[in-house]
């Protein structure tokens, strides 16, 4: 284990989930897909420029790029002559592939391979140092902590502003908000982050630690806040549980991580409390039993007082009034037993107090009214 | 130059080109482009795990292996999306990445294994369209005429489901079979893509063709007519131009010709941006 390589991913997924929050929220998500593979191209002009992996220029020339493709996306999507996803498959591939032109046709002789900036080699990065205030401390580490203070920075001077061109785009211009200004100064964001990232997670993965943690947070809250808390859980977890998943099975680590983020999105998308799919099925299970209790409750209510309540309150015209198997009628009439909310003698069933109770709630909740005797049959 | 691979290299390039064509079309007038990008992404680990389930090369087993990570991953994103309230295309980004990620632990495995047959699994990822041999051209044109006797067999049902479900189902046809059909072929497309085009931009060869050639026409028949002409010219020129230059792989040189077609067609087309811009003009001075 090397605290330096896990202080060096963490430091990347959480800058890369700071803007993915807002990237989610605002349905960019295969957009900012798109920037982190055309960043690429920005690499390797500035490579061209700069003769140099680890310069500034590259930085420059990705942000730029990025900007570009997602200013060029939107173009294409404001002819309206094509949909927004169209217009991405056509920028990205655009982009990309001159990028992968360029670099086979001039750079195949030196050290910019595909690989390293594609798939990302967070292990070699410690190798790369610098000094930073007296402490040598690893480039990459020291540029992406500059990036991650630049992301929380801009976040929480315009937090207001994100927010409500997030939610309601319409206040937002109605209140004098410049849209365009927020979504481009978003987008440099995740151009620098994407960036500032590549070598650490790879350009293709970088997508899987914007959005991931972002999908499995929104479905755990109910707020922005609270959405941003897990999301920041979500990332430390991922990013720890893969890093040494990775480690023990030698394996590539941004690969691990990614993997992880799949599992626990998936994980959450079971089991989130209110909005997961196994949660929900309970949810209508019980509701379902509760309905059927209630049911019972009210035909016997709506008898009581009745000179046939004997036959009425039987189990047998029970079975055939509200269309119910043996089956289902012993369950629901159990748990009432239990309950304490019905009784039971010689397969005639009365109200216990408790359970008149609890009609009188359940129609002052659905709002039934008592039907006065003789109003039908 | 006319030699016996580059004409290999180049009938198979624009046999499928123009398969991918006819069907991305359908794809771009349904508005899921996107979803091929997803499709060509969760390949990957599929494509792994069959290596090392057999532990040989044998192209057909890898590309099953990718059909069934990309089916298992389409069920995930719809499933999803049916279930649970999240944005469209955050569960594309997420399915798309971890598959691609999983895939990626996978191949780092593999290199580890003393087997010397993995060496070539990576050029699944950026495709090596110089690399076909006979063998493959032949898996290609049996697949592309599949897909093309498919789409022609079903072109009316196909039609009119693109344009108006609701009046196919009146009309009594089965929507759930045709889009199993549309994304059946979709897959199969895709999936016979990756050895040539790679993982990455596979998706493109299915949405450029059919955006360009949605700027010329309204009607159905010519745009599918033309989305392959886009295709199988852009194809000729990408593999003359890497053919050119030893080091260019093919398949991002045909991608970006593609491109460069769909955007001149945005711009010049007949019902482009340009002739929109005309027209506006026109009818405000006759007025």
């Amino acid at each position: 284990m090397n605290i330096e390589v896990l202080l060096i991913l963490i430091i990347a997924a959480l800058s890369c989930v700071s803007v993915g929050i807002f990237l989610m929220l605002r349905n960019l998500s295969m957009m900012a897909d798109a920037m982190s593979h055309t960043i690429l191209l920005g690499i390797v002009l500035g490579f061209f420029i700069s003769k140099s992996i680890h310069s500034p220029i590259l930085l420059v020339c990705g942000v730029l790029i990025g900007l570009l493709s997602s200013f060029a996306i939107s173009l294409l999507e404001k002819t309206k002559r094509m949909s927004e996803d169209a217009a991405i498959g056509i920028i990205f591939p655009l982009f990309f592939g001159s990028a992968v032109i360029l670099i086979t046709l001039f750079a195949s002789n030196v050290h910019l391979d595909l690989d390293s900036v594609l798939l990302g080699e967070v292990t070699f990065a410690p190798l790369s140092r610098m000094i930073f205030f007296g402490v040598s401390m690893p480039t990459s580490l020291v540029w992406l902590s500059g990036g991650l203070i630049l992301n929380v920075v801009c976040i929480t001077l315009f937090y207001k502003e994100l927010k409500i061109t997030s939610f309601d785009p319409v206040l937002a211009t109605i209140t004098g908000i410049s849209i365009v200004a927020i979504q481009y100064g978003l987008m440099g964001l995740v151009s620098l982050t994407s960036v500032l990232a590549f070598d650490a997670i790879g350009s293709i993965l970088v997508i899987a630690f914007m959005i991931g943690p972002a999908m499995s947070g929104r479905l755990v809250s109910n707020t922005l806040e609270e959405m941003i808390v897990a999301s920041i859980i979500f990332t430390l977890v991922n990013t720890v549980i893969g890093y040494f998943l990775s480690l023990f099975f030698d394996v590539s680590v941004a690969g691990m991580i990614a993997t992880v983020t799949g599992v626990t999105f998936l994980i959450t998308v079971c089991v989130a409390p209110e909005k997961g799919v196994i949660t929900q099925i309970i949810k209508r299970q019980t509701k379902k039993r509760l309905f059927e209790q209630e049911l019972l409750l009210l035909h016997l209510q709506s008898h009581e007082h009745e000179l046939d309540y004997a036959i009425e309150a039987g189990k047998k015209t029970i079975l055939f009034h509200l269309h119910w198997d043996e089956k289902k009628f012993a369950a629901v009439s159990e748990k009432l037993i239990v309950n304490n909310e019905i009784e039971c003698e010689n397969d005639v069933y009365f109200l216990t107090e408790k359970g008149s109770m609890h009609v009188e709630y359940v129609r002052a909740f659905y709002k039934i009214k008592h039907i006065k005797k003789g109003q039908i049959g | 130059m006319f030699d016996y691979t580059f004409l290999l290299v180049l009938g198979s390039c624009i046999i499928l080109s123009a398969a991918s064509s006819m069907i991305g079309l359908v794809v771009v007038l349904q508005k899921e482009s996107l979803v091929g990008d997803a499709l060509a992404h969760a390949a990957l680990p599929g494509v792994v795990i069959a290596f090392l389930l057999i532990g040989q090369k044998i192209t057909l087993l890898l590309l099953l292996g990718a059909f069934i990570s990309g089916i298992i991953a389409v069920i995930l994103i719809y499933f999803i999306r049916k279930n649970v309230n999240l944005p469209f295309d955050g569960i594309l980004a997420v399915i798309l990445s971890s598959f691609f990620g999983f895939g990626m632990v996978l191949l780092t495995f593999s290199q580890k294994l003393p087997n010397a047959a993995q060496a070539g699994l990576k050029s699944f990822i950026f495709g090596q369209a110089s690399a076909i041999l006979l063998e493959d051209a032949y898996h290609i044109l049996i697949v592309s005429t599949i897909v093309f006797s498919l789409f022609l067999l079903f072109w009316k049902e196909i039609k009119i489901y693109v344009f108006d479900p609701l009046f196919a189902q009146t009309l009594g046809f089965n929507n759930t079979v045709i889009q199993l059909l549309i994304s059946s072929l979709m897959m199969v497309t895709i999936i016979t893509q990756l050895q040539t085009v790679g993982i990455i931009l596979t998706s493109s060869m299915l949405i450029a063709p059919g955006v360009a050639a949605l700027q010329w026409t309204k009607d159905f028949k010519n745009a599918v007519m033309l989305a392959m002409v886009f295709g199988s010219v852009s194809a000729t020129a990408g593999v003359i131009f890497s053919t050119i230059y030893a080091n260019v792989p093919t398949g991002p040189a045909i991608i970006v010709v593609m491109s460069l077609f769909a955007i001149f067609s945005l711009i010049f087309g007949s019902r482009g941006t340009l002739q929109q811009h005309l027209k506006q003009k026109k009818f405000l001075i006759s007025k």
